[in-house]
Formats: C-alpha cells, structure tokens, sequence
C-alpha cells in the first residue's frame, strides 16, 4: 500500500517523470557519446556546469538558464578546440573541466546567504524538481527525437566514419558543436535528477550495457534508452526506500549491471 | 578521338607547417584510365587521394575531376578508403554502410525505402557478397568489408572511382578476390588507387604516378629511373645499383605475369 500511496504523492509524480525523462535522453545522446569515444567531453561539460551554477547563485539569477548558458558557452568552446586541433581536444576539455568546477566552488563561498546543501546539485534531489523542468526536458526530449529521426543517416554517417561522410558533402563541421551543445542542456536538465557529477555515468554506462547486443545505431539506441529510463525509474524508488539522493541510487545499479554484463559479455556473431 | 580528361591537377602544392607534402604536382588522367599512386610513406599519397576528395584545400594549384571543382562533383566520385577497424564494434548493418553511397540529404528516418534496399542488394551483388546485406558490419572478414567498401562506392554509379590501401589488412584470398573484381571495373570508370604494394598492381593498371612530395607520372605501367631517383633518394645514373634499381620494376611485372599464368 505504501507504494500506492507514494505514487500519489505530486513530488514523486514529478520525480518519476523527470527520472523517465532524464534516461530517456540520456539513453538518445549517450550513444552517440559513447559511439564517438567522446566520454571525456560529456564529462567535461558536465563538470564545468557547475561554474554556471556558481555564477547564478553568486550574482542571484535564475539558476537553471544561467547554468544552461554558461554550459552552452562552455560546449561551444570545446567544439571550437576540437575543430582547431583534435588532438588537443582532451587538453582544453581538461582545462574547461577543472576551471569549471573551481569557478562554481569559490563562487558558491562569496555567495550571500544560504547556500544550501552543495551535494543536491553534485548527486541531485527529488525535492528540487520543479514542474517547469518537466516541460524543459519534455521540449529537449521533442527536439532531439525531431533531430534524431531527420538526419538520422547523416548521424551514421559522421559516427561511423567521419571523413567518408565528408567526402560525400555531408556538413561535419557542424556535427560536434550541436551534439556538445545537445550534451550541455542534457546535463543541465538532468542535475536534479542525478546530479551533474554522476550524470555522465548515466549517458555512458546504458549504451554501454547494450552495444555489443545492438545491430544498428538504432537499435542501440533504443535499447540504451529502455534501459536507461529503466535505471532512472529503480534509482527514485531505490532513493526513496533507503534515503538515498537519487543521483547515487541511479547510478550504483547502474555500476552493478556493467560489471555484470562485462563478466558475461559475448561479442555479437 | 583522346578520351576526356577525368582528373586534372595543375601545378598543385599543399603545405603543412612549413613543409610541402605536394610541390607543384601536374597531372592528367584520361576517362576510363587506371592508375597506380605509389610512393614512399609520408610521401603525399593520401594528401593527393584527398586534395581529389576535396577534403584538402590546395595552397597553390588547380583540381579539376571532369572538369569541375571536387566539391561541386562528390556525387559522380567514389571512394573507397584504407581498412581501418577505426571503430571496432560499431552497432551497424551492411546495408547501412552502403546506403551512405546514396546520394546525400535524400533519405530520413530509421529503415530504408525498399526502392533503397533494392539497390543497395545489386551494388552488393555486383561485387558478390549480396547474401552479407543485413549482417553486423563488424563481424566480417577483412575482405568482405573491402568488397562493402567498393560496393558503397559503386551504389552511387560513379565516373571515378579512387582506392586508398585498399589490400591493406587483407589476407591473400580476399587480395585476389579484389583483383579479380578491379578487371571487372577497369574500363567503366576512370580508377585511381593508392596502394603501397606496386607489385601486386602492376599487372592491371594503365599507367603508374610516382609520388613523393613532387609527382612523375609514366604512361604505361612500369617505373622508370627517375621515378626510383624519387622513392627511393638515389639518382639510379650516378649509383653502382642503378641498374639493379630500374630492372627492378620489370622484374616485378615479369615475375606477377609468371605468377598469373
């Protein structure tokens, strides 16, 4: 009866959405993350988000489009580095990471008033979900299943083999900066859910579990996204049995299965 | 009546930090031709397979493949690249990476039209793996995955077709096989192949380019001594092995044609 009566709640409500939300995109974008070996990348934006959280908190401006901007910012930047020079790709998203981070740090320290707790933007919480992030990511998820469908052969193309798809006209250039700027707002939209330090384990580790059982990139990402939405969905449980923040309860299970499916994996015939 | 030109290279360089990895390369291939690039590592054959492509800009120079600049004629070239297993494991099916030989911006969504899958089947039967179609690209043989190759070139029904290391990481049968498909190919399009072994290909081509930063194109398919001065650093007049050096391309062929019959 106690899960009847949790259902009813309006806060879970919310949670169980944003949490269906959440893997649903990051079961879309982190397969291309992970088919373009660019972990590192979504790890870096995600991290430096929290210099955008630092800046709206210290200048006192809404949170979620000041982090949003300064995360777009940031994914810019790094698509530009990679553009310039890919291989110091791996050097400037080292940079952008750690400033990012350190900026939020100091800026959360000479912030007036109450900061609250830090750890509900690092490994997020239910309680900070409001109904207005609903209908963000509901819009991010239209917009990158919109995004997805339309050039879904060009996407194979460039993550496949990327110097052919340019051979063949295909705009490459522009591949990189919309897949880190889709990865920046992912990672904003999913910091109350699971936090913007494990987000990028959600990204990676659905796609992961499904790669080598997957014949196509569409077929890969639908199961990443089953998965994922899976893992959200056991994680806001997990985190309200056992007092967990949800990013944690997310995230662990998430770890468990890994382990596990690398101990039985079997490369595709 | 001289066939047309297919691919023109007019005093073409490419620099990259100070160095030229093309110096004033000259080049004119006729319609229908196959060539053979060789030359030594680092010498400029991919530059000059990509200068082709358009995916290098020339610093000096003119490129003109049927008489047009590269990027205004990517849908009459096929390309067929080095077998590189860059991304191993990568979730996708053979008719995918065919279908990426269509014409591009055409197709939306996730499956192909069956108009699609239809020609993706005879590209794939012409080079004859049509049976592989909805098989996971990497769980091929090296030499299958050159014959996808070369039919994703061939799906868009190309005027010319270039090869870069295509017997790279292929085992001797899947060579053969590839050999024995390129006399199929030669005459319908002009064809231009990189290829690191001249040995091998010697048998088949009309002519052979010598690359290395400059370019000495032969008409027929034999290297000359000025063409080894290149590769190989020695000017073969002034070297005690200078006859050694230009027999050695008839030896080659001598000994491919002994081989072959």
């Amino acid at each position: 009866m106690w899960i009847t009566e949790l259902l009813s709640e309006p806060f879970m409500q919310q949670a169980l959405l944003a949490a269906l939300l959440v893997g649903y995109l990051s079961g879309l974008i982190g397969t291309l993350v992970v088919v373009k070996r660019i972990s590192f990348v979504a790890g870096g934006i995600a991290h430096a988000a929290y210099g955008g959280v630092g800046l709206a908190r210290y200048f006192a401006l809404p949170v979620l489009p000041t982090t949003a901007a300064y995360s777009l910012l940031m994914a810019l930047v790094m698509g530009w580095a990679t553009r310039q020079s890919r291989h110091r790709t791996e050097a400037v998203v080292g940079v952008i990471w750690a400033g990012g981070m350190s900026l939020g740090v100091v800026l959360m320290q000479y912030s007036p008033g109450y900061q609250g707790d830090l750890g509900v933007w690092l490994f997020g919480s239910m309680l900070l979900i409001q109904p207005a992030d609903l209908y963000w990511l509901g819009s991010l998820a239209l917009l990158v299943s919109a995004l997805f469908y339309w050039f879904y052969p060009l996407l194979v193309a460039v993550a496949f083999e990327e110097e052919y798809a340019r051979a063949r006209g295909v705009a490459t250039d522009v591949f990189y900066p919309v897949l880190y700027a889709l990865i920046a707002l992912t990672v904003v939209l999913a910091v109350r859910v699971v936090g913007l330090l494990l987000v990028i384990a959600l990204m990676t580790i659905p796609p992961l579990l499904v790669e080598s059982r997957s014949k196509s990139l569409a077929g890969m990402v639908l199961r990443a996204v089953l998965v994922s939405m899976g893992l959200c969905l056991f994680g806001i449980f997990l985190a309200v049995v056992l007092d967990w923040p949800p990013g944690p309860a997310i995230v662990l299970p998430a770890c468990a299965l890994y382990v596990i499916e690398r101990f039985f994996a079997r490369p595709l015939s | 009546m001289s066939a047309p030109v297919a691919i023109s290279l007019r005093n073409v360089s490419v620099y990259r930090d100070g160095r030229a990895l093309l110096d004033g390369v000259n080049l004119s291939l006729s319609a229908g031709e196959f060539t053979a690039v060789i030359g030594p590592n680092g010498g400029g054959k991919s530059t000059l397979l990509k200068v082709m492509l358009g995916l290098i800009d020339v610093d000096e120079g003119e490129v003109l493949l049927m008489g047009k600049r590269p990027s205004a004629v990517r849908s009459r070239v096929g390309y067929v690249p080095q077998q590189v297993v860059n991304q191993p494991g990568f979730p996708i099916r053979v008719s995918e990476v065919v279908a990426m030989g269509l014409p591009v911006g055409r197709s939306r969504g996730f499956s192909l039209r069956q108009r699609q899958r239809d020609r993706i089947r005879a590209a794939l039967d012409e080079v004859g793996v049509g049976d592989l179609v909805d098989r996971p690209f990497h769980a091929l043989s090296g030499g299958q995955r050159q014959r996808v190759y070369i039919a994703r070139a061939l799906i868009g029904e190309p005027e010319i077709l270039l090869f870069d290391e295509p017997t790279a990481n292929i085992d001797p049968d899947g060579t053969y096989c590839f050999h024995e498909l390129l006399e199929r190919l030669h005459k319908r399009m002009t064809m231009l192949m990189v290829s690191h072994d001249f040995s091998v290909t010697a048998p088949m081509v009309d002519s052979v380019a010598c690359v290395n930063s400059r370019l000495i194109y032969n008409a027929d398919s034999q290297l000359n001594r000025e063409m080894l001065a290149l590769i190989y650093g020695v000017h073969t007049d002034a070297c005690p092995m200078g006859c050694y050096l230009s027999d050695l391309s008839n030896l080659v062929i001598e000994h491919q044609h002994h081989v072959d019959h």
